[in-house]
């Protein structure tokens, strides 16, 4: 039954921004759920703003309710005064488009962006009165199912969710409705329906593994304890992003939200190969969308929406093959409407900044470089092939165009880091900030410059080169942290950083084994929701959790492991091979750079031939991949 | 062809100013006066309508609005002129926007102006607002009227406002205009119509706040559902549409 409308309408009034509960965006779908077979909610465990921004959520939303005999609406984790709210007057998450309870719901499909949302997800369950151990859920209760690019560990969420999507969604999602609807026409039962669905290629049903562990930690072993579980679950991959759904009736908030702009993904995947990113791992191979076809979907994203930006996504957008192309067709076009173009992640070069001049069209905003680390051996060893020339070369000109504030990102505690490379950091940025002083004068602009250099820390992530890898312990990346706060001082210089109790929580989830769900449990018990965000975020509250489970959160997070160990992801595949990893690892140790494939040999990652698929750049031709 | 990066935008000649009046209702009650502004410009360039952009870099629809409505208060009169490149046809524009706004949203009613109008912000005097009265018990007639009664008969109400500054007080019963009540069925409401806009300002919470106060019902679990109903400026002495 719906929410009671004048109860919510009470709470609305006193919670901020209430517009985030409300639903009635355009373009929102309303079905009657008498008329559908199968009812999916999309629970994003964050706020609305954020969960609103994310590409995939619009994605599966569009393709879900495309389909007549399938109605797919969205919730979103509430504030936390929202939260509270709700609990003491009782009602249940509910779906903002027909405000209904989300255990009314056949499936509620949770976006597992990032390990620090995971208590969030017990919230949501907690909240919509959902039991949050799979094991105590019943016949009647609704499917839980994730997806999203924490999955590829999925161990420390194994014991809340039924079943898990590894990879791309745009198929597999119909295939798991289907399932479902048959499953449901043919009264199966739910054990029925998770051994049908773990059928499907990718589905990955948890349960289905029996994970067993030697005294100090390690796995033993795991092993499928059901004729339908696969091992290794194979990621889903989309063969052609031409042929792949697209949303064009993109939900318009009525609110602000972090990406507030119709966002174009102009290809997936990355095959630069930096050793430390869980992205440019998985998402393998790179695929790009034809050029003419980016341009007819933007076309038809911003007549939908009336936004008055187009951003071209992907997880390096200077690499596309037709950036400049599309760019200047979509300015020509539209520019006379006030319509805008971005770019997302940049590369550190000259290019890269020709382009943000041209499509900023003088709006400087800011312009961020990625070098990642100080020194040209530290960079060797993370495969990041840019120079200390190529900062300067790209900061030259920027400030030159008349950008005075440049932002720098690194990464500290990067696997063989030493003082020197820390050194390098403080090098760069004050090499940076002189090269604006001088060619801001040159160019006659009388503003100072302004350098930011924001470090990460590192956290080593499953299916990467680093995934051996421990992070520093907290008290060593304070004192690098120090060294940087000491020695990047002075007018134009500012400097943010991470802090190193969330990175160590991040860094420990991330190489989570299967026995942490104890631990997310224990943290949500003692309060811990939305610990992404730092005003909410207390390691305290998490530490007795894994006193109580009897685990070290040292021996996940600041432990290196053996090539050799069997890691708490091994029956997760998402087509890179362990054997490459291995060869980065010890490349990295020598600091031999891999070329990335579109421009240089294959490096045999072994995901084209795992997955049957190719990399697909427009421009060039097809390459050709290595056994 | 047009050369990328090349700043083009110089500031667009409207031909004229389109005046709307337009409901804010529903879900779209709990937007934010930049919630609306952002809705309402990307409502108009769904449905097309030639907008006029302002100069520089950033160039942005040249729209005004009427003095902001606070978060949780529902409208049917919000008033937005935007200024267009061509003239168009009020109605057939009226018909092409509705088809394009959220839930919640209508174009009432619509006018073509020349565009140098004033800002709607600096026009607008006073406004008018009704205070549905709801609660779990029976909202008692008697002590609503009672407290109107009691408002009309003060000379002076001190509401404290909290301001960057500090907490200022201001005198809101000489910019109460007229209240009346209007009880039918069980449904009992408070019309009022106070100064609104830069020379005076009544919030409406504060209003409602007062009339619960007044009427002694602060804390009986009754809550206020508040509507603009419209929105006037002074023209010979008299109230007038803007």
């Amino acid at each position: 039954m719906e929410i009671d409308p004048e109860l919510l309408e009470k709470i609305l009034m006193n919670v901020e921004k209430p517009i985030r509960y409300v639903g009635g965006e355009w373009n929102a779908t309303r079905k009657r759920h008498d008329d559908v077979d199968v009812k999916v909610l999309l629970a994003f465990p964050d706020t609305y703003e954020i969960g609103m921004s994310h590409l995939g959520l619009r994605i599966l939303y569009s393709i879900l309710n495309s389909r007549d005999d399938v109605v797919c609406e969205r919730t979103f984790m509430p504030w936390i005064d929202m939260y509270d709210a709700m609990r003491s007057s009782g009602i249940p998450l509910y779906s903002l488009e027909s405000r209904l309870p989300a255990g009314d719901f056949d499936i509620i499909g949770f976006s597992l962006q990032y390990e620090l949302s995971y208590t969030n997800v017990l919230a949501m369950l907690d909240l919509a009165g959902i039991p949050q151990l799979a094991s105590s859920r019943g016949e009647d209760e609704p499917l839980i199912i994730a997806g999203g690019p924490s999955v590829y560990n999925p161990e420390p969420v194994a014991d809340f969710i039924d079943a898990i999507l590894i990879g791309e969604g745009e198929d597999a999602i119909e295939e798991i409705v289907d399932v479902y609807k048959d499953g449901k026409a043919g009264g199966m039962s739910r054990l029925e329906l998770l051994q049908t669905l773990a059928e499907i290629p990718g589905v990955y049903v948890p349960s289905f593994y029996r994970v067993s562990y030697f005294s100090d930690g390690r796995i033993k072993e795991i092993e499928p304890t059901n004729p339908a579980a696969s091992y290794p679950v194979k990621k889903r991959v989309v063969r052609d992003l031409n042929q792949a759904e697209y949303p064009c009736q993109v939900v318009t908030p009525l609110t602000e939200i972090i990406h507030d702009r119709a966002v174009l993904e102009v290809f997936r995947g990355c095959a630069r190969g930096c050793r430390f990113c869980q992205a440019g791992m998985v998402y393998r191979p790179v695929r790009e969308r034809a050029p003419d076809k980016v341009l007819e979907l933007a076309e038809a994203v911003l007549k939908n929406t009336g936004y008055d930006e187009v951003s071209l996504m992907s997880l390096s957008s200077a690499d596309y093959s037709h950036v400049r192309d599309v760019c200047s067709n979509l300015l020509d076009k539209h520019g006379d409407m006030g319509v805008s173009v971005s770019l997302p992640s940049l590369r550190v070069d000259s290019f890269s900044v020709d382009l943000a001049k041209e499509v900023q069209r003088g709006r400087r905003t800011g312009l961020t470089f990625a070098p990642e680390a100080g020194t040209q051996r530290l960079r060797n060893v993370i495969n990041k092939g840019v120079t200390c020339e190529d900062l300067i070369h790209a900061a030259t000109l920027a400030f030159s165009e008349g950008w005075h504030s440049l932002k720098l990102y690194f990464m500290i505690g990067l696997p063989t880091e030493t003082e020197d490379d820390l050194r390098g950091i403080v090098d760069m940025a004050k090499e940076t900030l002189a090269c604006g002083r001088r060619e801001l004068k040159q160019a006659g602009i009388r503003k100072a410059p302004e350098v930011t250099v924001s470090v990460a820390s590192f956290v080593p992530k499953a299916h990467t080169p680093f995934q051996w890898q421990p992070q520093l312990p907290r008290e060593e990346l304070l004192q690098r942290q120090a060294y940087l706060k000491k020695h990047l001082r002075g007018k134009g210089l500012r400097l943010t950083w991470h802090d190193v109790n969330t990175s160590f929580l991040e860094a420990v989830l991330s190489r989570g084994s299967r026995r942490m769900g104890a631990v997310i449990e224990a943290a949500y018990r003692r309060g811990c929701k939305f610990d992404a965000w730092d005003s909410e975020f207390d390691l305290d509250k998490w530490m007795p959790g894994f006193e109580l489970a009897d685990i070290s959160p040292e021996f996940y997070g600041n432990t290196e492991w053996e090539y050799n160990d069997i890691l708490p992801w091994d029956h997760i595949s998402c087509g890179v091979s362990k054997e490459f990893l291995i060869q980065e690892a010890e490349r990295a140790k020598s600091g031999v750079l891999t070329p990335d494939c579109r421009f240089g040999p294959c490096s045999r990652c072994g995901v084209c031939v795992n997955l049957e698929v190719s990399p697909k750049v427009m421009s060039g031709a097809r390459k050709e991949v290595s056994e | 062809m047009k050369a990328i990066g090349e700043p083009l935008h110089d500031s667009q000649v409207p031909a004229c100013a389109w005046r709307i009046r337009i409901t804010k209702t529903g879900a779209t009650k709990y937007m934010s006066h930049l919630d609306f502004v952002r809705t309402i410009e990307r409502s108009v360039r769904r449905a097309g309508l030639p907008i006029t952009l302002s100069g520089g870099f950033n160039p942005r629809p040249r729209m005004s609005f009427a003095p902001a409505l606070p978060v949780g208060v529902s409208s049917n009169s919000e008033f937005v002129d935007i200024l267009l490149k061509e003239a168009v046809d009020a109605n057939e524009a009226t018909l092409r926007l509705n088809e394009f706004l959220p839930q919640g949203m209508r174009v009432i009613s619509s006018e073509i102006l020349p565009p140098n109008m004033p800002a709607l912000s600096a026009i607008i005097q006073a406004a008018s607002y009704r205070f549905e009265l709801h609660g779990e018990t029976q909202v008692r007639l008697d002590c609503v009227l009672t407290g109107i009664q009691r408002i009309l008969e003060r000379d002076s109400i001190l509401i404290e406002r909290v301001t960057p500054k500090g907490i200022r007080r201001v005198d809101i019963r000489p910019l109460i205009y007229e209240m009346r009540i209007d009880a039918h069925d069980s449904r009992v409401s408070v019309y009022a119509t106070v100064a609104s806009g830069s020379q005076g300002n009544v919030r409406p919470f504060d209003l409602g706040k007062v009339i619960l106060e007044s009427g002694g019902i602060e804390n009986s679990g009754i809550f206020l559902d508040i509507t603009r109903e419209g929105l006037y400026t002074f023209y010979d002495g008299r109230l007038c549409l803007p």
